[in-house]
């Protein structure tokens, strides 16, 4: 039988070909675009006039700008309120499902998880006209308690009607994940811990938790990065109203782009924008490290 | 190596063959014209494609119809990428940004058959151009395609319902129009089920618009940049025209915004008993909500006691031949075309200044036009003569957005009016610094 020669270089060359396509796409769509934002960013650009180089002074400007500051703080505020509710939601949510008390498991997951596969501007388009005035949200609640507040017309309250609709729409997608976590879980150390006596809390805080930590982080971070990005609801619901109350970062940025006509600047915020979600990830990646392919 | 250059070369020859046979010969002139989509005119506009087409057999009309909200950004694109956008419509606010950079061809007579471009002009109403943002640095460049003021909308139903008389009770005052917004409100089981008067609550453009009308009724100059600067200057008849605008939430509650988000719709609907952002295409627009004609009478802006005699705003919107036009002469006579059936549109509402076609024969029919818009004589045309001017500048958006901002800040956030007129004047003079 004749020998194939084996080069490791060879092997090598193949393995660029072959990811070429999705390095080439992910230059384009990604690099390119990435790299073109930080040069608008140096612009001041209608897409009318001329460009006027500026420097760095629209991350001057972004220093004094109450507006920007605003927004920031109301993403901060959308996405820690969010992610802690989605969380804590989706892990109650897993852990009934996995409770053999509970019955008609599969029609409690998929009606959970079926507004994940809707579509955001439809959720965020129904829901609005609940919050209304007349909608079904306010009289229900003037029908149980006697009160409700303007859900989208007051600054206090219209952040968390846009949060219980974004974790509405979200929670069932990390409930999956949560389950995908629990079912990791070794039946066997539960059994041992029942032998020695340890109750469901016990049991929970000492086993459960502990030893899906690498999940709940996966959870924690992924949600972060998604919920700090949020537009379609503010924009759908609220349009950042009332008084900029839900004005968030993703919507100042296309806001300042395509109502204000100030390309430059708004790009000056999206760099600044990616710059935190790259902190972000940062952070994920150290907290869960990934395993490599021979390594 | 040899066999994947042999894969790539092959791959590349089979693309080049299909994109090639792709390519037909171009045998007709396109004309790509931006627009906006309305119901109940868009079977109109595509009437003038047919129009068009069957007088030019050699040219193809592609009419894209667009949401109002996107048109403006789509036609902004559309020019910064260089692509096919030969003529588009733009309303008298949002031209100047465009017209300022060159990105229009000022009118070409030879689009009409005439030789002159005061003939063109002359076949519209006089000042037609000016108002609806056709003209710039003293060139002509828009060709008017509706011109239109806007009045106030009153529910006559409602006002007898409350035991008010439709042909006494109409508010001439602001005063007027709390006292007679607060006879309107109607609650049900402790809830608003409608209100005395409201505006949109989320796109500001509509307040903006309402409080431009007061401010210019207190003396202040809000139709040019010049002018708005400078009444920046007088915070209390600043704070005048805002708190009479912000009181009809804050104090007079007469305006619910928790009720609905959007007013026209909101007055076809019965969700208010007055509303301020229509002109006489509004006509129309209740005709498709349902709402019989009988019910609702416009009438004149209220007018503060102490204050100048002005009306709502004017406004109008133009047609214009895109720099990137292939033919602009042929481009222009599409617009000609376009604008060439005024007594289609007044039917329905829609008001077109036009006094003459290019044949010479005559455009909008006045006695049509009495016909088909309700109260044309003693409303529209009346008040036509007295409206406050739409500031054209190329930071109008950003003026805009500056206005509502006082505005939502008092009746969302619970600013008061005098920390909102500090705000609206730092706003303002920063933009224009």
């Amino acid at each position: 039988m004749r020998k194939v020669s084996y080069s490791v270089s060879r092997l090598q060359r193949h393995g660029y070909i072959f990811i070429l396509p999705t390095l080439i796409f992910f230059t384009l769509f990604l690099i390119y675009p990435i790299i073109s934002a930080f040069r608008l960013s140096m612009v001041e650009w209608n897409l009318l006039a001329p460009k006027v180089f500026v420097g760095f002074k629209n991350y001057v400007k972004m220093f004094g700008d109450q507006r920007l500051l605003n927004s920031y703080l109301r993403t901060l505020h959308f996405s820690a309120v969010s992610v802690v509710a989605i969380n804590i939601l989706a892990f109650v949510f897993a852990l009934m499902l996995g409770s053999r008390l509970l019955r008609f498991k599969n029609f409690w997951q998929s009606l959970i998880f079926l507004p994940v596969v809707l579509s955001l501007v439809a959720v965020g388009a129904v829901w609005e006209f609940m919050y209304q005035g007349t909608g079904f949200i306010p009289i229900m609640l003037r029908k149980i308690i006697g009160v409700s507040p303007a859900w989208l017309t007051d600054t206090r309250v219209a952040p968390y009607a846009v949060i219980i609709t974004y974790v509405w729409k979200a929670v069932g997608f990390y409930m999956v994940i949560y389950i995908a976590g629990l079912l990791d879980v070794p039946v066997s150390y539960y059994e041992a811990a029942r032998i020695d006596g340890a109750g469901f809390w016990s049991q929970l805080f000492y086993i459960t938790i502990p030893t899906i930590r690498n999940t709940i982080t996966l959870a924690l971070v992924s949600c972060i990065i998604f919920t700090f990005g949020q537009f379609a609801i503010q924009y759908v619901i609220t349009q950042g109203g009332p008084s900029r109350s839900t004005e968030v970062l993703s919507l100042l940025i296309y806001r300042t782009a395509f109502q204000l006509s100030k390309f430059g600047y708004s790009a000056g915020i999206s760099v600044l924008f990616f710059l935190t979600l790259l902190i972000l990830s940062l952070i994920q990646l150290r907290l869960f490290k990934s395993g490599t392919i021979g390594s | 190596m040899r066999k994947v250059m042999l894969l790539v070369l092959m791959l590349v020859l089979l693309a080049s063959v299909v994109w090639s046979s792709g390519q037909t010969a171009t045998e007709k002139k396109r004309i790509v014209h931006f627009h906006w989509t309305e119901t109940i005119y868009d079977p109109i506009n595509n009437h003038a494609v047919e129009m068009f087409q069957a007088k030019h057999p050699e040219a193809e009309v592609e009419l894209l119809l667009l949401p109002d909200a996107d048109r403006q950004n789509k036609i902004r694109v559309a020019l910064a990428a260089e692509g096919e956008i030969d003529s588009f419509a733009l309303s008298n606010g949002g031209s100047a940004e465009f017209l300022s950079a060159g990105q229009m061809v000022p009118i070409d007579p030879k689009g009409f058959g005439k030789s002159t471009v005061q003939e063109v002009v002359d076949m519209w109403t006089p000042g037609a151009l000016n108002t609806c943002g056709g003209v710039w640095e003293d060139k002509y460049y828009g060709i008017p395609f509706e011109l239109s003021n806007y009045v106030a909308w009153i529910n006559v139903e409602f006002m007898k319902e409350a035991g008010l008389n439709p042909a006494t009770d109409k508010p001439k005052t602001w005063d007027d129009f709390v006292a007679v917004g607060k006879k309107l409100v109607k609650e049900e089981g402790g809830s608003r089920v409608r209100n005395g008067f409201m505006c949109n609550s989320k796109a500001g453009a509509f307040s903006y618009l309402v409080l431009l009308a007061l401010m210019t009724q207190r003396g202040l100059d809000w139709g040019s940049e010049r002018g708005l600067v400078e009444s920046m200057d007088q915070p209390r008849q600043l704070a005048r025209a805002l708190t009479t605008y912000t009181d009809f939430v804050v104090k007079d509650k007469i305006w619910d915004p928790s009720l609905a988000e959007d007013d026209r719709g909101g007055f076809g609907t019965g969700k208010t008993g007055m509303f301020l952002t229509g002109g006489t295409w509004y006509w129309g627009v209740a005709d498709h909500w349902g709402m019989p004609r009988e019910n609702i009478n416009p009438f004149p802006y209220p007018r503060y006691a102490d204050g100048v005699d002005i009306g709502g705003v004017g406004y109008g919107y133009c047609l214009f031949v895109s720099r990137l036009a292939r033919d602009p002469v042929l481009t222009f006579e599409w617009l000609d075309t376009m604008a060439s059936q005024p007594n289609a549109f007044i039917e329905v509402g829609y008001h077109q200044p036009r006094v003459t076609l290019s044949d010479g024969s005559q455009a909008l029919d006045p006695k049509l036009a009495r016909s088909s818009i309700p109260y044309y004589d003693e409303v529209f045309q009346g008040e036509l003569a007295k409206t406050s001017v739409w500031l054209s500048s190329t930071k109008g958006q950003q003026v805009q957005d500056a206005v509502w901002n006082a505005i939502s800040s008092v009746i969302y956030g619970g600013s008061s009016v005098d920390d909102s007129v500090a705000t609206l004047q730092s706003d303002i003079r920063s933009i224009y610094e």
